[in-house]
């Protein structure tokens, strides 16, 4: 695996996949705890199916990592429901063993054999970009040779909540491996070089003052410097996006994807590396990823 | 030479007390009865007894709890709060949604993570992670993680954890907790108990440390995750195998190299019986040359942050150099008598593991070692 150090970590495909909307009829009973699973099966069923990898060889070496804001919720809503109105006696244990925000990523490491390193990471909106730090750390450190970033969220018709469900899924694999040769990779993807985790940005006041100080001490990474702003704060992107190409994302949709999404629309006017700085909406880390394309995608895009 | 992690400071906060010391008073101390539940109804629980700490099962507690607990083990690694310092906590009950459901809706999972680091003034990375009972044990591996690369200073690191009513509950219907209170590897085990408090590591660079003029507590060595997918509460031993064994290749340690291993020990048959299995695949022949034990019979099972408390086990274990006894168990009640080495011949603890299983199947091993200022000098 050292030689991902220096080729950097190639993302081999993506997808996402709505599987519920915000009209009535489509939200989740209470205790459909099946529904955010099965949706995760199916994107991750693309997934593979997109990449060319049919099963891993060893799911030993394959990692899950995921995200959501208030994945599970609702069976821990249900479980505790049913514990006020009925006792202790009420509760199912089947459900209870499924009122944990593991249990997704439990559910795709079961069918899809991804029996390597697994965490679930739980960190306001900086979660879903974070998911991608830490699966490149893994590649890094050669405790994975794939890693599945996933994204996940479900409808949680909670007391107070009503919350959109959605799950995203991102496949990252080493470059200079097997699966250079298949043709997903060429027409896909960049080749993350770095990614770096910045400050967590918890105060809207202060975000100008600490992302200034995180990009300062980065200078001297590389030329091409992009800043996607999440932020809902428009004056405030801008201020922060001085001296950079400063685009918005949709705040209310996930930045990993829109963040991939950048990445191949981006492969036109990049020349050599370009470094890319995600800002979060409301609260979450900064993620920097540092990318590079192969000269004969940019040619093919060309 | 790679700049390893360190460990420069550690804080409890525990019904036992607030420091190492206090911890290893608790573990030389003998069996620590759990107490009758009054903080919320348990009829009908056939276990109704808890290693109870915080005064309310409000999230709030939880967060000052945490909060206090954080500063103290910032105070004890004579550390400011400052631009490069980061947060990673585990924990399963660090969201706001309690019996009337998320009080602040824009919370989410990381409530308590979110809340700790606007009450500190942290300004480095926060992570939250939620992977059921090894929360904690990950958060560590990933700030290890996060100095390894450079994108902090000084990591934050451990677990907090409160006794829900529901989880309370939750557990007595699956039948997995002993009434008679936890008996880690007895022959009649017959699960958990449950506990709760807060514990946070001071990790950061040894070169970091070293500049700083920092007491190290223990390296870092090495630490794995795996997930083995099998089931959603039944563990299997393969999956804990190739987090330890990740452990170790990533210490660049042999099993050989082991004197003393910390085990998940909840007291459940299952547990117990994958754990062992799972020691005799990495260990082989050397396990009879291994000190093998559970502190849990100790704390009680401190659920998401349960992996914090052992990983300072591990830390007071280095430093006493005496490892943990089972007070509960005599030769002929143990699964362990005939495979492993007993605790009190045992010395020269040099690097010492902790391991930690969590529902859904996934699983985290660590591994400290004992810090030499002449090595390091070499080194």
């Amino acid at each position: 695996m050292t030689h991902c150090v220096e080729a950097g970590i190639r993302i081999l495909a993506a997808t996402d996949r709505h599987f519920v909307c915000d009209r009535p009829e489509h939200l989740l009973k209470h205790g459909d705890h099946t529904a955010l699973s099965r949706g995760l099966h199916d994107a991750v069923d693309q997934l593979f199916a997109q990449s060319g990898l049919a099963a891993p060889a060893d799911g030993t070496t394959v990692g899950v990592v995921g995200t959501s804001r208030f994945g599970e919720l609702d069976t821990l809503d249900c479980v505790t429901r049913r514990y006020q109105e009925e006792g202790l006696y009420g509760i199912d244990p089947v459900v209870f063993s499924k009122a944990n925000q593991f249990y997704p990523l439990f559910a795709i490491a079961r069918r899809f054999r991804c029996l390597g390193p697994a965490s679930a990471l739980f960190t306001s909106e900086g979660g879903s970009a974070e998911v991608l730090y830490f699966a490149d750390r893994l590649l890094r450190r050669g405790d994975a040779t794939h890693v599945l970033a996933l994204d996940y969220d479900e409808n949680t018709p909670t007391g107070t909540t009503r919350v959109a469900g959605q799950v995203r899924a991102l496949l990252l694999g080493p470059d200079g491996g097997p699966q250079n040769d298949r043709p997903q990779d060429r027409a896909a993807g960049p080749v993350i070089t770095a990614c770096r985790l910045g400050p967590h940005l918890p105060v809207q006041d202060g975000r100008a003052a600490a992302l200034a100080v995180f990009l300062d001490r980065q200078t001297a990474w590389c030329g091409n410097q992009h800043l996607l702003a999440s932020t809902d704060d428009a004056d405030t992107a801008q201020r922060l996006g001085s001296g950079f190409a400063v685009e918005r994302l949709d705040a209310a949709r996930d930045p990993l994807p829109q963040l991939v999404d950048r990445l191949r629309g981006w492969t036109e006017w990049t020349a050599g590396e370009t470094r890319i700085h995600v800002l979060p909406p409301g609260r979450g880390n900064v993620l920097t990823v540092c990318c590079r394309w192969d000269e004969p995608h940019r040619e093919g895009r060309a | 030479m790679t700049d390893r992690i360190v460990i420069t400071g550690v804080a409890i906060n525990a019904p036992f007390g607030r420091t190492l010391e206090d911890l290893g008073s608790l573990l030389d101390g003998g069996i620590r009865r759990p107490k009758p539940v009054d903080r919320f109804p348990v009829g009908g629980a056939k276990a109704g007894s808890a290693h109870l700490h915080w005064p309310v099962q409000d999230i709030e507690a939880l967060i000052d709890g945490t909060t206090e607990t954080a500063l103290a083990a910032l105070d004890a690694a004579r550390l400011a709060t400052g631009h490069r310092i980061g947060l990673a906590l585990g924990s399963i009950s660090g969201m706001d949604f309690d019996a009337t459901g998320p009080r602040r809706a824009d919370d989410g999972v990381n409530a308590l993570g979110r809340h700790c680091f606007d009450r500190l003034g942290l300004f480095g990375p926060l992570v939250h992670v939620t992977s059921a009972c090894t929360s904690s044990a990950a958060a560590l591996f990933w700030a290890k993680s996060i100095l390894e690369n450079d994108d902090a200073d000084v990591m934050l690191a451990g677990g907090a954890d409160r006794i829900r009513a529901v989880d309370f509950a939750g557990f007595n219907i699956l039948r997995a907790m002993d009434p008679e209170g936890t008996r880690p590897f007895h022959t009649e085990r017959r699960g958990i108990t449950m506990g709760e408090g807060a514990c946070i590591l001071v990790l950061e660079r040894m070169s970091h440390a070293l500049a700083r003029g920092a007491d190290i507590h223990a390296v870092f060595s090495g630490g794995g995750l795996s997930s083995d997918g099998h089931h959603a509460t039944a563990p299997r031993h393969d999956g804990l195998v190739a987090a330890s064994r990740r452990a170790l290749a990533a210490a660049g340690l042999t099993p050989a190299d082991i004197q003393y291993v910390n085990c998940h020990g909840t007291g459940t048959p299952a547990n117990d019986r994958e754990e062992l299995k799972a020691l005799q695949a990495v260990f082989g022949p050397h396990l009879r040359a291994v000190c093998v034990g559970s502190t849990k019979g100790f704390t009680g099972h401190w659920l998401g942050s349960a992996g914090a408390i052992e990983a300072a086990v591990l830390l007071s274990v280095l430093h006493r150099q005496r490892a943990p006894g089972m007070p509960w168990l005599s030769g002929p009640d143990s699964i362990l008598a005939s495979h492993t080495a007993g605790m009190e011949e045992a010395r020269g603890f040099r690097h010492v593991m902790s391991n930690s299983l969590g529902f859904g199947g996934n699983n985290a091993s660590l591994i400290f070692s004992r810090f030499s200022r002449h090595a390091s000098e070499q080194g």
